[in-house]
């Protein structure tokens, strides 16, 4: 129990002349009382005015009005419960107490009377006021109640609007609820009430039903209807009397007061309700924050939208840990996005450090993906938190890793340690979408409190972090679905290019020839083949004929092969060559013998070495070549010159279907080195005799058992003679098909035919 | 602190600056000052009072004699007003007689 503090008084003189400095220092004087006893500045203010007031009248009214000149002793004692300022006066007896009010308290200007003003001003901001005539003296005591720290409001007061007629009721009120915490305004009618609204805020107001007809039902109407006016309410009233209780709480008032009441309790109740209205504001306020978070998320920033097809997937993790981050405040959180079995680090993001790795930022982030599995690929990862997230698809929230048992934090430690953090509060939510999928997993650390303190994550947020979160997976998956089939849109359409280019390149029709028939047929493996063949007109009428076989298959193969038909098809369309010494190389196989130099085997040998040569040295790192067999007819005397770079060697029958001659290779396939040697062969092709040219597809055929066409071979095809080459075609194109069945075919097949008439 | 209460007139409108403490002994100045606004026919009164730092039921006295004085088309404009000056005028029950802001501002003070 701490000492009274009694502060020296002061004494002032009266007089017109002292009227000024005297009052000034009377102030003065209380101003420091107060800031003794610790009131805030509202408090002081008040207790300033009301002494300030008492003080004048006495200088005035008790001594210069009466002709008579006095002191006025001001004085202060400060104790446990109050500050107390005493005025003394020697001037005439005089009661503040007894003076009225002033009636027409809110009259308009023009009509207001002004006496009394001073002394209702001065009763109006005290707690306590006492009047005392002793020794002949004046003795005008006031009274503010000091307040534990406890139970101040921060460092203001509670502001409270009473719309009674009772001065009853405002005293009553007046005296339970000291002014240091509670500014208690008094309007006596409805009208003034809403006025007073208009223009400031109150912590609460309370309706009077004492003095009142009926209840104020249409006040209560209006003040629920107006959004502005969110102060809670309560009934005032002297008697139990249930029934305009009942009404008033139905019309929207919040709470009831039976006067007259405890001081204590009153002070109770109305904080309670203050402090009730206030909480409901807070969550309808986070309630909106959430939503436009949640808006914010799905519309806004079309880099980040997420109804587009091209959605860049990082920089819309980014984008959502930012906003789900908010929502916590959480100074930490990391994305995770799931790959097969494994958790990719998407976005990283430490803001008190200043890190962003991932998502948006050209910060790559550099740690190792976390396996779901341990090595066995069975045993769940369950030593740290996200991948435990992941496999099971719940939520973790862990108020202080430190001290958890639950998870293996030690990595965080670590991190921790290296980068002088504290990582104390943890919150983990997977991304799991419609299909009940875990596609990824937010990891949150340390959420803060509105003072900067790192707290545990708001239990209370969890159902819509984790609606959120779904939403989020969602719409993740269905971007990827389309966006799988977009590209799947996209490499069918390349793969249609392909075909396109392909048949343009393959020729069905063929130059005429006289006494000569000339057939194709063309069966791709897949949608792009890496067989080509050829039929042109070289110049001197001689017929350019190519059947090749590029070492790959799909669009590379593709374009690869249309590379080396232009070539070819280039080439030899070039009457000279710098070599004439390649012309003139002794041949191998067949019935082929030494050949002189023509305009023919010039464009041959040019088309193979020149295409041979570029292909190595311009495509060498491809490594793509094709085995090529290119030949040169001439038509009139049926003299065939080829060159066979490492193709199965086309066959010449005879009218009856004999074979003949077995066209071997004269070198290796075209393309591979850029040295390679090759040799110009020739044959002839009598009346009747045909030219058959295939790839290995044919013989590489396999039937449901796996047994290799070859095996059986063409050869039993070839008898009886065909009557054309065509027929003979569909003759060997028809065995084939009867020999695989409905085993898969997995090379091109390709064959050509050439016929000269008997 | 010393009262200070000047009086300046602007398109009919009486521009009363009042600075410092106004309280029983100050209060007759500040009448005087209206006293000389209504003789130069203000049309409209605006107090300035960012620097006033008190004032009590003298001064709000002054307030009533203005608008008895000076007639009742007369708007009185209360601008820059601290907490502890509202209050009192407040707790008078005057200020839905008065007009208040923040500053002064002659497009909407001046425009008689």
């Amino acid at each position: 129990m701490m000492p009274d503090i009694i502060r020296d008084p002061i004494i002032v003189q009266s007089g017109e002349d002292q009227l000024g400095s005297s009052l000034s220092a009377i102030r003065k004087y209380v101003v420091d009382s107060c800031k003794e006893a610790g009131f805030p500045k509202e408090v002081i203010n008040r207790l300033r005015l009301a002494v300030d007031e008492i003080a004048a009248n006495i200088m005035i009214h008790g001594y210069d009005e009466a002709g008579l000149q006095g002191e006025v002793k001001a004085s202060a004692v400060i104790d446990d419960t109050m500050l107390t300022i005493t005025l003394e006066d020697s001037a005439p007896f005089y009661d503040p107490r007894t003076r009225p009010a002033p009636k027409n308290l809110n009259d308009p200007l023009d009509l207001r009377e002004t006496g009394g003003l001073g002394v209702y001003l001065a009763l109006k901001n005290v707690d306590k006021f006492d009047y005392e005539y002793i020794d002949n003296k004046n003795i005008n005591r006031f009274g503010v109640k000091r307040i534990h720290a406890e139970n101040q409001k921060g460092n203001g007061v509670f502001k409270l609007l009473l719309r009674s007629r009772s001065e009853t009721v405002d005293n009553l009120l007046r005296e339970a609820l000291p002014i240091a915490q509670y500014n208690l305004d008094v309007v006596t009618d409805d009208d003034a009430l809403l006025q007073k609204l208009q223009h400031e805020v109150v912590d609460l107001i309370l309706l009077d039903l004492c003095a009142t007809d009926a209840p104020p039902l249409e006040l209560l109407t209006t003040l629920q209807g107006n959004t502005q006016i969110q102060s809670p309410v309560i009934i005032v009233t002297d008697n139990f009397d249930i029934e305009p209780i009942l009404q008033c709480i139905d019309k929207g008032a919040n709470d009831f007061i039976l006067l007259p009441h405890k001081s204590e309790l009153l002070q109770l109740r109305i904080r309670a309700n203050i402090e009730r209205a206030a909480l409901q504001q807070a969550k309808m306020k986070s309630l909106t924050q959430i939503e436009d978070r949640i808006k914010r998320i799905f519309t806004i920033d079309p880099a980040v939208d997420a109804h587009s097809p091209t959605l860049n997937i990082d920089a819309f993790l980014h984008h959502v840990l930012g906003e789900i981050k908010g929502m916590y405040n959480a100074d930490a959180g990391t994305v995770y996005y799931r790959e097969g079995s494994r958790l990719r680090f998407a976005v990283v993001q430490t803001d008190s450090l200043g890190v962003t790795l991932g998502g948006n930022s050209d910060q790559p982030i550099t740690f190792a993906p976390l396996p779901l599995y341990d090595d066995d690929n069975v045993t769940p990862n369950t030593r740290n938190i996200a991948p435990y997230v992941a496999l099971h698809g719940e939520t973790i929230n862990i108020p202080n890793i430190y001290t958890t048992t639950k998870f293996d934090f030690s990595a965080t430690k670590v991190f921790d340690a290296e980068n002088h953090y504290k990582s104390i509060s943890c919150l983990a939510i997977p991304l799991k979408n419609h299909r009940n999928e875990v596609i990824g997993v937010i990891q949150l650390l340390n959420a803060q409190g509105p003072d900067g303190r790192i707290v545990t994550f708001d239990g209370a947020k969890q159902g819509i972090t984790e609606s959120l979160c779904a939403h989020v997976a969602t719409i993740l998956t269905n971007r990827l679905l389309v966006q799988q089939q977009m590209l799947m849109s996209k490499i069918e359409h390349d793969l249609d290019i392909g075909r396109q280019i392909q048949r343009t390149f393959l020729p069905t029709v063929f130059p005429k020839l006289d006494g000569w028939e000339v057939a194709s047929y063309f069966q791709p493996a897949r949608e792009v083949a890496g067989d080509f063949y050829d039929v042109f007109l070289m110049p001197s009428n001689c017929l350019g004929l190519v059947i090749a076989d590029v070492c790959d298959k799909g669009v590379g193969a593709a374009l690869f092969m249309s590379l080396m038909r232009s070539l070819l098809r280039a080439y030899a369309m070039q009457q000279y060559t710098e070599d004439w010494s390649v012309a003139f190389e002794p041949s191998r196989g067949g019935t082929s013998t030494q050949i002189s130099p023509s305009t023919g085997s010039i464009a041959l040998a040019n088309a193979i070495h020149l295409t041979n040569q570029y292909v190595s040295t311009n495509h060498g790192d491809l490594n793509m070549f094709a085995t090529t067999f290119f030949a040169v007819l001439d038509p009139i005397t049926g003299s065939l010159q080829y060159i066979n770079g490492g193709h199965c060697s086309p066959l010449i029958l005879d009218k009856d279907g004999h074979v003949k001659a077995q066209l071997e290779p004269t070198g290796p396939a075209v393309g591979m080195f850029s040295d390679s040697n090759f040799e110009i062969a020739e044959a002839i092709l009598e009346p009747g005799d045909s030219l058959f040219a295939f790839t290995d597809g044919v013989e590489d055929t396999r039937n449901p058992f796996g047994k290799r066409f070859k095996e059986d071979g063409i050869n039993g095809l070839l008898q009886p003679a065909a009557p054309s080459i065509q027929h003979l075609l569909h003759r060997v194109r028809d065995r084939l098909e009867n020999f695989k069945g409905d085993a898969v075919q997995f090379d091109d097949i390709t064959m050509l035919g050439v016929r000269r008439e008997l | 602190m010393a009262f200070e209460s000047t009086l300046e007139m602007s398109n009919g409108v009486a521009k009363i600056t009042l600075s410092g403490e106004l309280d029983a002994g100050s209060a007759p100045q500040f009448k005087s000052t209206v006293e000389e606004a209504a003789g130069q026919g203000a049309k409209r009164i605006a107090l300035i009072v960012p620097d006033l730092e008190y004032i009590s039921s003298a001064g709000l006295r002054v307030l009533v004699f203005a608008r008895q004085k000076m007639g009742k088309g007369i708007d009185i404009y209360l601008i820059g007003a601290q907490d502890q000056i509202l209050d009192p005028i407040k707790q008078s029950g005057l200020l839905h007689s008065l007009y208040t802001a923040e500053t002064y501002d002659a497009s909407t003070i001046e425009t008689v």
